[in-house]
């Protein structure tokens, strides 16, 4: 990997747009994407085209500067084509209306024959498939009685370029305190260069009124490939937020890094629930988003809880641990968690619970399946600290394997210092049920749908924890994503 | 923790020593992978703390000690000066002392030969040729290794014709106090022919201030159908470091059964991989711990399914008290073809003291779908009902505990088959309980 630095006294913005010129890239002058490559005047760039403020530059630059010492991960089980990082686009604004699509008739109708699949509304189809949203919907409106009702709870929902113009005393006192810019290779890359993302900021004693969704926020699906989440929630607040979809989510770009911050103070609760179905890559194995996430809540204050919730079935590879550093007292950490690999799809994802404050507890509950050649890990780290008097985990993760080329794969750390703890983990993995699935086909019930029966049934526990409709969707999604496993 | 600047002189002292060695009798072949070892081991240097495997052992004593690479002095003490033996062997006894062979082999019956290294090439050449070479020698991992394979040179080549039964050999390895600290070498080869039967048993025991490395490697290889019973139990001293590493090749139909039990060291790591290439090979990995004051035990497991109907269970009990730390890694894979295999893995550990630490990670990699596979781990502390239970039949707190703490690592010494034996091992632990959580630290 080449880091090249260009020298800072360049004239940023004119220059690159002298280089775009001189590669013929792009034809339209006013679109604005910056060429491929990452140096300081590209963070510079990216700052100044969202009119950041000096200081967080100045935060940008130093994660830039960090990166260039690091390598990428290389411990994870996946097997991972070097990425070229020059070879990338760094920023690119938004899709103008008139390159969208102008209705549904010009979608691909694969996608529309998944959206049936799915049970995605008709209202929904066409902003899901990037229809130009004018030609479909007022979603302005919708945005606007949205945001009067969280306005009138004093929430704060907004894009995270907003929060820094509007909030930004509570951006920089919480940015980069739970993830910092050094944390990892990927989370200093998004760092230097994230684009935007969501930022949500829930007072004193307030229970959020509606369970929050970068579905509502506006723009929301072009965040880019460097998404950046931060989520406060103050004393005796709860939030319950909700990202992703069920949808196949199409991406020009195949590296995702994204960084999601969760802080929960005294008595806060925060409920993080995912659905990531990015695309992911043909039956071959070819194209496919690489999915880089660090995701990680800091229970700072006593008796507070984080909770993620995740149904992974997109992308070519995921590596991704959403973690709990259990610093409050009495505070607990949740993952539930469902995996799925077909064809060619890594996963290497699971979560850490460190457990340093007194009466802390976790519990994992973790079901991987693989189908096809997916290979799938569950990887995770329970760390009871010296200090973590009385710390309780119950970890579970189970594994499915449907088909012979694929491989299930679990590699859990268990790191126990102090005796008062209680940790337990246990394991399994098997093949799908054959006397299950034999006794479904006895009752008529064809294979394919046994299988997903058999399936749902062993996610149960996952979808449990999901906000109803999503987990009525997360079960369809799981029936499309296993099509053609069987037989 | 070992660091770059810590290890370097050591590395640097023991590829000298390498050098100064004289190229001892042996095939060119031997003389070609001892310069290979040497050379690998020069280039990986010493295992620190970002190489995985050994994320959770530091190497502080050895660096402390510095040992140095000569060949001890051959001795010949009392039999007073050497430790107890625990049990007594059908086919003998092997003394090996500061890893050398001491004193005249015994007597062995038919079927069952025992051959010092430096006379093994004879006798044993082809299967040396193919067996010695393929320990793993690259990288920081196995760095233990690739030394052991530099200086080798003490060994022994235990035999076990086919269809015999070789009965039962004990190899008491001992440590005598040393005013400076060495690290010594030994290789093992134990080989069973198709249908052959044994007992393995080995003692670790050192003098209480003998300081120092004994490093050794054992290679078993186990054809169709043969048995082998490998039993280890450690109590070497508080200063002693005992880096151990086996690896077993199974044919079809073989069986490996072994126990590991620790009572003390100081430093104290046993790789220990299987690998099950014929159909239907079982493997039984079995272990108990108890540990005190700064000890640290490190049993790291890997089983490798390679054929189909293959079984492996790694069942593992650890108690920790003082400031001890214990580490577990126990991995099972299953190859892609491997089809109708069955793992089955247990780790759990009681922490009596707040100092104690204790590392655990039982992993499963598995590429094959007809196959069944469980692991569970528990860190925790007794269970405070039947704590009470005791109590209330008119124990004390102190000796209820230490009552159910030896309970806790009998569940191993119970699936010992060898009654007495198992008796005899599970005295030992009720002996070294460090009590309850009021002595902690404290034997």
């Amino acid at each position: 990997m080449s880091n090249e630095q260009s020298t800072p006294e360049q004239p940023s913005v004119d220059h690159f747009v002298q280089q775009k010129y001189r590669h013929g890239f792009v034809t339209d002058i006013e679109s604005e994407t910056v060429p491929p490559g990452l140096n300081e005047d590209v963070v510079r760039w990216i700052s100044a085209r969202k009119e950041e403020p000096e200081w967080l530059l100045e935060w940008r630059l130093e994660a830039y500067r960090r990166w260039l010492t690091m390598t990428p991960p290389d411990w994870a089980h996946l097997k991972i084509d070097p990425v070229d990082f020059q070879a990338i686009s760094y920023f690119s604004a938004p899709k103008s209306d008139k390159d969208r699509p102008q209705s549904l008739d010009e979608v691909d109708p694969k996608l529309l024959e998944t959206y049936d699949k799915l049970g995605v509304p008709l209202h929904e189809r066409a902003r899901l498939a990037g229809v130009a949203v004018d030609a479909v919907f007022d979603s302005v409106s919708v945005g606007t009685t949205f945001r009067k009702e969280l306005k009138k709870a004093g929430v704060i929902f907004c894009s995270f370029s907003e929060a820094v113009k509007e909030h930004p005393e509570l951006v920089k006192k919480y940015l980069g305190t739970v993830v910092p810019t050094r944390d990892n290779f990927f989370a200093a890359l998004n760092s230097a260069v994230f684009s935007d993302g969501s930022f949500v900021y829930i007072p004193k004693g307030v229970r959020c009124p509606m369970e929050l969704s970068t579905y509502f926020r506006i723009n929301a699906a072009e965040t880019g490939q460097f998404e950046r989440t931060l989520i406060v929630a103050e004393d005796n607040s709860h939030v319950s937020y909700l990202e992703g979809c069920t949808a196949p989510m199409r991406d020009e770009n195949q590296l995702h890094a994204a960084v999601v911050e969760l802080v929960a103070l005294e008595d806060a609760e925060i409920k993080y629930s995912t659905v990531q179905n990015w695309y992911p890559g043909d039956e071959e194995g070819k194209g496919g988003i690489y999915n880089f996430v660090t995701k990680r809540g800091d229970c700072r204050g006593d008796r507070s809880k984080i909770s993620w919730t995740q149904v992974e079935t997109g992308s070519a590879i995921t590596w991704k641990y959403p973690s709990c550093v259990l610093r409050g007292e009495r505070s607990v950490g949740e993952f539930y968690s469902v995996a799925l690999t077909n064809n060619f799809q890594q996963a290497d994802t699971g979560t850490k619970m460190i457990h340093i404050g007194r009466d802390t507890r976790s519990k994992i509950i973790s079901k991987g399946i693989s189908a096809g050649h997916g290979q799938n890990a569950y990887r995770g780290l329970v760390r009871i600290s010296k200090k973590a008097e009385n710390a309780r985990n119950f970890t579970q993760c189970d594994s499915m394997l449907i088909g012979k080329g694929c491989g299930a794969h679990t590699f859990p750390y268990i790191e126990v210092g102090n005796p008062s703890a209680k940790v337990e983990h246990e394991a399994t993995t098997s093949r799908i049920g054959e006397d299950q699935l034999f006794y479904c086909l006895q009752r008529g019930i064809s294979e394919e749908d046994a299988v997903s029966m058999i399936v749902d049934g062993f996610c149960k526990q996952v979808f449990r924890e999901l906000p109803m409709e999503f987990a009525v969707e997360a079960k369809a999604l799981l029936e499309v994503s296993l099509e053609g496993a069987v037989g | 923790m070992m660091n770059a600047v810590g290890a370097t002189p050591l590395i640097e002292q023991w590829s000298e020593a390498f050098r100064a060695v004289p190229q001892s009798a042996g095939p060119d072949w031997l003389q070609e992978l001892r310069s290979e070892a040497a050379r690998q081991f020069g280039v990986s240097g010493l295992p620190n703390r970002k190489t995985e495997t050994w994320k959770y052992t530091p190497l502080r004593l050895l660096e402390q000690q510095a040992p140095s690479i000569e060949a001890a002095a051959s001795a010949s003490p009392a039999n007073d000066d050497l430790p107890q033996t625990v049990v007594s062997a059908s086919s003998g006894m092997v003394d090996i002392l500061n890893g050398r062979l001491i004193g005249d082999l015994p007597e062995t019956p038919p079927g069952l030969t025992l051959t010092p290294m430096a006379d093994g090439f004879e006798a044993f050449g082809a299967t040396l040729q193919r067996l010695l070479p393929a320990a793993e020698l690259a990288g920081p991992a196995n760095a233990f290794t690739a030394l052991n394979t530099a200086f080798l040179d003490q060994g022994l080549i235990v035999h076990v014709a086919e269809n015999t039964d070789g009965g039962s050999l004990l190899l008491r390895w001992s440590r005598l106090a040393e005013t400076s600290a060495r690290l010594d070498n030994f290789r093992l080869v134990v080989l069973l022919e198709a249908g052959a039967k044994f007992e393995l048993i080995e003692q670790f025991e050192s003098a209480p201030d003998s300081r120092g490395v004994l490093n050794v490697v054992t290679q078993v290889e186990l054809a169709a159908g043969a048995q082998l019973g490998h039993v280890r139990v450690q109590r070497e001293s508080e200063e002693a470091t005992l880096l151990t590493k086996t690896t077993v090749g199974q044919a079809a139909d073989s069986r490996y059964r072994y126990f590991g039990f620790d009572l003390g060291g100081g430093l104290v790591r046993h790789e220990l991989g299987a690998l099950l290439a014929g159909e239907g090979a079982d493997t039984d990995i079995n272990g108990a711990f108890v540990l005190d004051r700064k000890r640290h035990v490190d049993n790291h497991i890997s089983v490798d399914h390679a054929a189909t109907g293959c079984s492996s269970s790694q069942f593992f009990r650890g108690v920790l008290g003082g400031a001890s730390r214990g580490v577990f890694n126990g991995r099972a894979l299953i190859r892609p073809g491997a089809d109708g295999s069955s793992v089955r893995q247990s780790n759990a550990n009681l922490l009596l003291s707040p100092l104690a630490e204790m590392d655990t990670k039982p992993e499963l990699e598995i590429y094959a779908d007809e196959v069944e596979a469980s692991h569970g781990a528990t860190v925790g502390q007794l269970d405070e009902t039947a704590v009470f239970y005791m109590r209330t039949r008119g124990l004390s707190e102190d000796e209820s505990r230490r009552i159910l703490t030896a309970a806790f690592c009998h569940a191993v010494t119970e699936r010992l088959e060898d009654r007495d034996f198992a008796e005899r091992i599970a005295g030992m632990f009720d002996a070294a309980m460090p009590g309850g959580l009021d002595s902690a630290g404290e034997r």
